[in-house]
């Protein structure tokens, strides 16, 4: 206990003194200067390591997401609670009320309910905070093993280490600060790490210790003779870079990213590794990432619903004010003859305040409990539909916050993630291509029979000139080479006729796998296009055929790509026991695919050790029991250099010497870049080269058997053409492709050039770009040696959710970590980026012509998508104006793709916009990785989906989902229908009030303004509560403008939110003119009929006395707000309603009567007689007439009018409730919404599908709606000014030389 | 982890969590709001129609005396058209002899022989009225529930407690509670100080046939007792002060001998003196009525009365009028045309409206929804442009 007093002390002090400085830093005006971290290592070291500017300790490596603590809890809320306006308006009416003799309507009937209100919702922050503690503290308390000077272990609890400790850390474990890689026991000093939490990636990422320090450092008892200086940056939160030098052995090593182990990632498949401490705490760069000042999120109707209170305040003001000097003019004009009431001489501050009193009501407290209760019962719905129910993963949809709820109804923008949001996190080995033919990766894709295969085969595309391209080279040689063509190769052309005989159970099996490829319905319906889908091949088949042809130039080449696939990678392979199967360590999810495809198709590399790689080659997979001995071969390839993936290179590269002793370079990469560093064709050049890839395969004299069958097998610039065009449709379907391209390297070649890249191997100066510059000299003269595509899968339902909500007036911009292409193919995928979309690519080349763009004014017929990536974001943010016009493009365009964005550039996308907008429009992010939880934080609306990369998204997101088609639900029915409910909700209760104490103002003309209320203290302060609550309640969690089903159909009714038509000052103003109207109608005809008609008395016996003329008109309110807000002003009448209104009525008359019996007789003020009034006055049947004719005039009219006005001038709303009423009417409606919808796609029919692929490459300068006129037609891509001009009439050789 | 187990979170299908509750979801067009214009048109026109005829059967006669002592020969003279309200005739109708005539005299009244002014009303009852008849007096521009003025009472000293001066002084009578002596008042406070003392006789028959100016024996009289609320009794008690130190409230002392309570000008007795009870019973709005006497027993016949009121209440001061009311209530209430003309007025303009809804809906409503559809469609392209 004294211990922790005393922490809780010192901490204290520390948080004073560090304010104290912070303050005075921001008094000098400059920042608090962030100190590069520089320390002697010693782990004999007892005082902790002080900070080289400050002198004073690091940070502890505790963290503290809770907001408050025991001591400033109270203080710390009381503020919030009065901070907010409500609140303190609240608070100080009731003080004014509490002073004696001032108050009309007692004294303690404000205080009361508003204390209960807010204890209640501190006790809930309270609670909430409570959590938070509890899980730091777990986090905190969480152990670690830490070396001690003697040599030993021990284990310590997280929040103890200190920066300049020494950890060991275990598979499996968390790792607890960031940290410096010593050694590791895995191999070569590796290890692997999981960064899911951290950024969002599920791969496992490798991370690998210095050699010198792997090697130095690998006992405790070389570590207790650690002693060293390290030089690092300053905390930071960038999480791919890192910068820093290690003096060590008198050695000078810098330390890259390769070697820091971040908090919040996991040790995987690695023993033990070391670690030397270099940040804590908060100053890790998990925390430095997480959003400090977490925004207390408010719902944007907030802003209009202040505003609108703050008319009624002012109203409130102004009556009071008006009343105050009515009053004094009354005094003084008729009470200077007033003999009865000499004396009482008013006070016109007290009468001010006493109106105050009287009319503050009219901003009724329970407007902010009773709106939580609805929310909460909002939630309660979105948590219960069966339609946002997961069946797969047994997740419904979950709220985390009930504040903002209406926000989904209103949203503008959508920040969404891509891996794991829209797709789902799944990469599949899909299609692969090689010598000009595709191929299906189907596991479980029916085969074909082979000989039905051989005679598909014969006939298949790869020997038949494609009509489709029509390069003058292509021409030219077909012309050559149709001579020598065999007979069945002349009928290539009518090919199409022969394909039809495959088997009908194969195109069936294939069809449906397309489906699952795209599942939207963009396949063009082009009849050709169709049946060449359908009669791509089986990579199965390709096995088949690769033993039939074995030996055939198609069968080595076949066979060359494979090797090719399984050795140019970085996976690891592992041995698992259990299952007695290799599984892959990749370090992205594209290479696991690649490695496991390769492994289905029978060349798993199984090991992978000290520069060589084995490979095991089953001869034929079928029969693997066959003849283990005949079927394997197991193969070792040296592997010489690795160049590393970078995504500046966007490529990565493989040198292997062969068991046979050649040295062959094998590349693979995005195609933009491969293709720029193929080999120059010249006419008669023909491939000379043979695949012969080792010992048990003859290649030598198939040559002369199968000429035949594959003639274009030597027309390299054919076989280009084939695999480009393959590539380009991969890229339609939304796959990632691969090209793939090898080269034989001579051996003198090959050692002067690696003398090159071992010295800049070395070498400590810009080692990166030396390599990458030693690496291009000997990626070039490549030959092409197949493609593959891998399919990031996409959700289910993604493409179909972003049209609607893109109909929905919705802009998506998608903020990824991943590289540009991948997030361009994805886009087009999902349907984020039109067939005809205009793309402008911004990148660092272009920046300065942002302006340039930003002015050109948009074709409102186009549709723009922006992309851009983090680097460029980064240069942009740092340029103001450059800032301002990245922005104002960024809300033109219709689409924006953001790729490589760390995790705080997206959190600065979304704010950059909120702040750009001026929280006008609602944004909303949505994401699944702990990479989005900053961006989620930021928008208005945070959604995380509950996906595969676990819950730390969901967890501080708002609402979770577990698919992102969901959101449909979510936005377009939840979150309108909250709008809807909470917007009537708040105008009914606002409406309520003022119909209400209206009718007491009135009251004032006729009391000479005295400031008298009309009615009894305590029923007048039930009417919130008792009397009016339910309706309103029942509107706000039940109402239902229009149906779940009309709403999720026709998109454009969401655009009611949007524009906020449901929820303004004008709305609010005409609910308040029916307000004032219901008030004076339901005063002016009681008071009428009592004595003010011709001095005629409808009451037999005398005149009413105030209570009873306040009962007549109190009995008329309840009626008029009842049957106006659960019938009038409400479109569907569930039992609920009844139920309520019943209540409603029936407990206004219980309640007098109950008053009627039970009131006191002796009370204290004779003002209002209130026992057996009731009694009486329910008797007399001129009372129920005098009811119904208030109530007659107060609501006939307004119905009558809400008639014509929806009669001449309908809404939207309006006019679709109408129509839900006729069935057939309706589904008439949505086919024509449909029209709109496919609007896109009727275009793409007539379009041919080159156009993504070559304007991908296009710099934005050359996009042509941004060109003058002059400028477009004399460009040389002029051909895309118009988007039906077939693309693919530009021959692959003009491709390429526009690319050098 | 995916078990194939029963899933364990899927939301129950209810109809009350998929909000499927079923509803009726009205719209609002003339096609589906006519029946209820005409439902409620065949609900008030009867409505109007009953109440109409039953007020015809409630009877009323009230004369306004304020300037009786100004206006009012000393002989009996017609009173002005604008003072009488007579429902039960027009007054040009009346034969001359049978109008309402008024009079002044002035009379001296015990015990401080102050001399005021009798006003004497004579009218003529063209209906025989069936019991209960009352009586009533009836203010205008009186505030009753003034705020200051309504709560100037001391409950504990009505209820008989012998109240102390200082606790008046900080309680309701804070604005009268001493009197310039400094004695205490009772009842204190402006309300029992303001009470009505104008004094309302009996009605007295005028034989019109044999003795024109002359007044008969035969009165009709009106009980004091049952005026009052039920219930109101019970908030008073005899006063528990010794009557030496109490003094009667400002206005009343012409009442009591030098303005002194005495033993045979006792202190009222609140729990017994209705008209007391009456006048503390705040009325709500400033033109009122307040009972002054019942006859609930025998019907008061047709024929020409005459009342004496000794008037002493000003009410020229702050601009009021003061009226005597006789009137025979109905079944369903006092007499009061407005609603059954209301209702009435309403339910042919709801038939109307009703009426015209149908012819219209029975037209074409569905080419019109079209149209509707077509320029909706206008509409939004109109914002799409706008907002480019």
């Amino acid at each position: 206990m004294n211990i922790r007093i005393k922490n809780s002390f010192t901490n204290r002090v520390n948080v004073i003194s560090s304010t104290v400085k912070n303050l005075l830093n921001f008094i000098r005006g400059c920042k608090q200067k962030v100190s590069n971290r520089q320390f002697l290592i010693d782990p004999d070291r007892k005082e902790p390591i002080l900070d080289t500017l400050t002198n004073s300790p690091y940070s502890s490596n505790s963290i503290t997401s809770s907001r408050y603590t025991f001591y400033n809890f109270l203080p710390k809320q009381l503020y919030a609670q009065f901070s907010k306006g409500a609140n303190l308006y609240f608070l100080f009416m009731a003080l004014l009320q509490m002073i004696p003799d001032w108050s009309p309507t007692g004294q303690y009937t404000t205080i009361a309910p508003l204390s209960i209100f807010v204890t209640l919702s501190m006790a809930r922050e309270g609670f909430d905070d409570y959590r938070r503690h509890k899980q730091d503290t777990t986090e905190n308390n969480k152990e670690c093993t830490v070396f001690c000077k003697d040599g030993s272990w021990k284990n310590e609890k997280w929040k103890d280490l200190k920066v300049g400790d020494l950890v060991s850390i275990k598979a499996q474990e968390w790792i607890p600060a960031d940290l410096l890689l010593l050694s590791s026991k895995g191999e070569n000093g590796v290890c692997y790490i999981e960064t899911a939490a951290l950024d969002g990636e599920t791969n496992l990422k490798q991370r690998k210790a210095l050699e010198e320090t792997n090697s130095l450092l690998n006992s405790p008892e070389s570590l207790s003779e650690f002693r060293g200086k390290l030089y690092a940056e300053g905390p930071n939160d960038d999480l791919y870079n890192f910068n820093g030098r290690l003096e060590f052995n008198d050695k000078n090593l810098t330390l890259t990213n390769n070697q820091i182990l971040l908090r919040g990632t996991i040790l995987r498949n690695t023993p033990e590794i070391y670690g030397l401490i270099i940040f804590t705490g908060e100053e890790t760069k998990l925390r430095m990432n997480a959003s400090k000042n977490i925004r207390t999120k408010a719902p944007n109707i907030q802003k209009i619903m202040n505003r609108i209170i703050l008319i009624t305040f002012i109203f409130v003001l102004l009556l009071s004010a008006v009343c105050t000097t009515m009053s004094s003019n009354w005094s003084k004009r008729i009470k200077a003859n007033q003999w009865y009431s000499r004396g009482s001489n008013r006070d016109m501050v007290t009468v001010l305040f006493s109106f105050l009193i009287i009319f503050n009501t009219m901003i009724p407290i329970s407007l902010y409990v009773t709106m939580e209760i609805i929310k909460l019962a909002q939630i309660y719905f979105i948590n219960h539909d069966i339609r946002m129910y997961d069946e797969e993963t047994d997740t419904p949809a979950e709220s985390r916050t009930s504040t903002i709820n209406e926000d989904l109804g209103q949203v503008g923008y959508i920040f969404s993630d891509k891996t794991g949001t829209l797709t789902e996190n799944i990469m599949l080995f899909k299609k692969m291509s090689i010598c000009g033919q595709k191929f299906l990766h189907d596991i479980d894709g029916n085969r074909i029979d082979s000989d039905e295969l051989l005679k598909l085969f014969i006939s298949s595309p790869i020997s038949k000139k494609k009509t489709t391209i029509k390069s003058i080279s292509s021409l030219k040689r077909s012309k050559n080479r149709s001579s020598s063509f065999s007979d069945d190769n002349n009928n290539n052309d009518n090919s199409d006729e022969i394909i039809p005989t495959t088997p009908i159970t194969r195109q069936s099996s294939i069809k449906s796998n397309f489906s699952m490829i795209a599942p939207r319905p963009t396949t063009p319906s082009k009849s050709k296009k169709t049946l060449e889908d359908n009669s791509i091949l089986n990579t199965f088949d390709l096995l088949t055929l690769i033993q039939y042809f074995s030996n055939s130039s198609f069968g080595q080449r076949a066979k060359f790509f494979l090797v090719a696939m399984s050795l140019c990678h970085t996976c690891v392979p592992e041995f698992d026991k259990e299952s007695n199967d290799i599984i892959y360590q990749a370090s992205s999810p594209d290479e696991f695919a690649i490695a496991n495809a390769s492994k289905d198709l029978g060349y798993a590399i199984t090991d992978r050790s000290m520069g060589n790689v084995s490979l095991r080659i089953h001869n034929d997979i079928f029969n693997i029991s066959d003849d283990e001995n005949n079927n394997i071969f197991n193969q070792t390839f040296q592997i010489l250099n690795l160049l590393e993936f970078s995504s500046k290179r966007k490529r990565m590269s493989v040198i292997c010497r062969f068991p046979d002793g050649r040295i062959c370079l094998f590349c693979k990469g995005a195609d933009s870049v491969i293709l720029e560093r193929l080999r120059v064709i010249y006419e008669k050049d023909s491939n000379d080269l043979l695949f012969d890839i080792g010992s048990g395969i003859k290649t030598d004299e198939f040559l002369d058997k199968t000429v035949d069958l594959f003639p274009m097998l030597d027309d390299n610039n054919f076989l280009r053409q084939q695999t480009i065009q393959h590539i380009h449709e991969f890229a339609i379907e939304g796959l990632r492709t691969l090209l793939y391209a090898h080269r034989f390297i001579d051996e003198d070649e090959y050692i002067s050039w690696n003398k090159l890249f071992q010295e800049a191997s070395n070498s400590l100066i810009n080692k990166c770009e030396k390599l990458e510059e030693i690496a291009d000299l000997i990626e070039r003269g490549l030959e092409i040696t197949g493609a593959t595509a891998i399919e990031d899968k996409l959700q289910y339902g993604v493409p179909e959710s972003i049209d609607k909500l893109r109909l929905a007036g919705i802009k998506i911009w998608m903020l990824t970590g991943d590289k540009r292409e991948t997030a361009i193919n994805i886009g087009h995928s999902c349907s984020l980026i039109k067939d005809n979309s205009i793309k402008i690519i911004i990148d660092q080349k272009n920046i300065s012509n942002l302006k340039i763009i930003n002015n050109t004014p948009k074709d409102d017929k186009s549709h723009i998508v922006i992309i851009i990536d983090g680097e460029t974001l980064t240069t942009i943010e740092q340029d103001d104006e450059l800032m301002e016009c990245f922005l104002d493009l960024g809300i033109k365009c219709d689409a924006l793709i953001c790729c490589r964005a760390s995790p705080s550039q997206k959190a600065f996308m979304v704010r950059s916009i909120r702040e750009k907008l001026k929280d006008s429009v609602v944004t909303l992010a949505i994401g699944d990785g702990a990479n989005d939880i900053a961006m989620i934080q930021e928008a208005h609306v945070g959604i995380g989906i509950t996906g595969r990369e676990g819950l730390q998204a969901a967890r501080s997101s708002d609402y979770s989902i577990s698919q992102f088609r969901f959101l449909e639900n979510l936005l377009f029915v939840h979150g309108r229908w909250s709008y809807v409910r909470v917007s009537k909700f708040a105008l009914g209760t606002l409406y309520k009030c003022m119909c209400f104490y209206l009718t007491q103002g009135i009251f004032q003309i006729f009391s000479g303004f005295s400031g008298i209320s009309l009615y009894e203290q305590w029923t007048l302060a039930a009417y919130n509560t008792l009397f009016s609550s339910l309706p309103v309640m029942v509107v706000g969690i039940f109402e239902k403008d229009l149906n779940y089903d009309t709403l999720m159909t026709i998109p454009r009714l969401y655009k009611t939110g949007q524009e906020n038509t449901e929820f303004n000052v004008k709305v609010f103003l005409s609910w308040m003119f029916g307000a004032i109207y219901h008030a004076i109608a339901l005063t002016s005809v009681p008071i009428l009929i009592h004595g003010y008609f011709h001095g005629y008395e409808i009451r037999a016996n005398g005149s009413p006395q105030i209570f009873e003329l306040g009962l007549v008109i109190y009995t008329c309110v309840v009626f008029v707000v009842t049957i106006h807000i659960s019938y009038l002003q409400s479109h569907n009448w569930t039992i609920l309603s009844h139920f309520t209104s019943f209540l409603m009525i029936f407990g206004w008359f219980a309640f007098q009567i109950m008053y009627s019996y039970a009131y006191p007789i002796e009370s204290k003020s004779a003002i209002y007689d209130v026992r057996g009034v009731f009694q009486r006055v329910g008797n007399r049947f001129n009372f129920w007439c005098v009811v119904l004719l208030a109530v007659s005039f107060a609501l006939i009219p307004h119905y009558f009018l809400k008639t014509l006005v929806n009669f001449f001038e309908p809404t939207v709303v309006e006019f679709y409730q109408e129509a839900e009423k006729d069935q057939k009417y309706l589904e008439k409606l949505i086919e024509c919404e449909n029209v709109d919808f496919y609007e896109y796609k009727n275009d793409k029919n007539d379009e041919l599908h080159g156009t993504k692929f070559t304007t991908d490459q296009l710099p934005f300068q050359d996009d042509q709606i941004f060109m003058s006129p002059e400028k477009r037609s004399s460009s040389p891509l002029a051909l895309y000014q118009n988007p039906l001009t077939p693309i693919t009439d530009v021959g692959f050789d003009e491709v390429t030389t526009r690319n050098d | 982890m995916t078990e194939t187990t029963v899933p364990k979170r899927k939301p129950g299908n209810s109809a009350f969590n998929q909000q499927r509750l079923s509803a009726c979801q009205p719209i609002i067009t003339p096609r589906t709001v006519f029946p209820v214009f005409i439902v409620i048109a065949t609900i008030f026109a009867p409505l109007g129609g009953i109440l109409f005829y039953f007020n015809e059967k409630a009877l009323e006669l009230s004369i306004d005396y304020t300037y009786c002592d100004t206006e009012a020969p000393f002989d009996f003279g017609s009173i002005p058209v604008k003072y009488v309200t007579d429902s039960m005739t027009k007054i040009k109708s009346i034969p001359e002899n049978q109008r309402p005539k008024w009079k002044r005299s002035n009379i001296t009244i015990l015990p401080n022989n102050k001399t005021i002014t009798q006003c004497s009303i004579r009218f003529h009852i063209n209906k025989e009225m069936k019991p209960p008849v009352y009586l009533f007096y009836r203010l205008t521009n009186f505030f009753q529930n003034e705020r200051g003025y309504a709560r100037s009472l001391d409950t504990d000293q009505l209820k008989g407690k012998a109240v102390n001066k200082d606790s008046l002084k900080r309680g309701g009578c804070k604005s009268l509670a001493l009197n310039h002596e400094e004695s205490i008042i009772y009842p204190c406070g402006l309300l029992a100080n303001s009470m009505f003392n104008d004094t309302i006789g009996n009605l007295t028959l005028i034989d019109l046939i044999s003795s024109p100016n002359e007044i008969t024996n035969i009165t009709y009289n009106f009980t004091y007792n049952g005026i009052a609320p039920p219930g109101e009794a019970a908030k008073y008690k005899p006063t528990t002060y010794n009557i030496y130190q109490i003094r009667p409230p400002l206005n009343w002392e012409a009442r009591y001998p030098d303005g002194r309570y005495t033993i045979d000008y006792p202190p009222i007795d609140p729990s017994k003196d209705e008209h007391f009870q009456v006048w503390m019973h705040t009325a709500g709005l400033p033109i009122f009525r307040k009972t002054y006497g019942i006859n609930e027993t025998t019907p008061l016949q047709v024929g020409y009365y005459q009342i004496n009121i000794n008037t002493v209440f000003p009410v020229k001061g702050f601009g009021g009028t003061k009226s005597i009311v006789i009137s025979k209530p109905s079944t369903v209430g006092g007499k009061h045309p407005f609603p059954g003309i209301a209702y009435m007025a309403l339910g042919i303009l709801c038939g109307i409206v009703g009426i015209i809804f149908a012819v219209e809906s029975y037209y074409n409503s569905h080419r019109r929804r079209d149209r509707r559809y077509a320029s909706m469609q206008i509409n939004d392209s109109q914002k799409d442009i706008d907002s480019q």
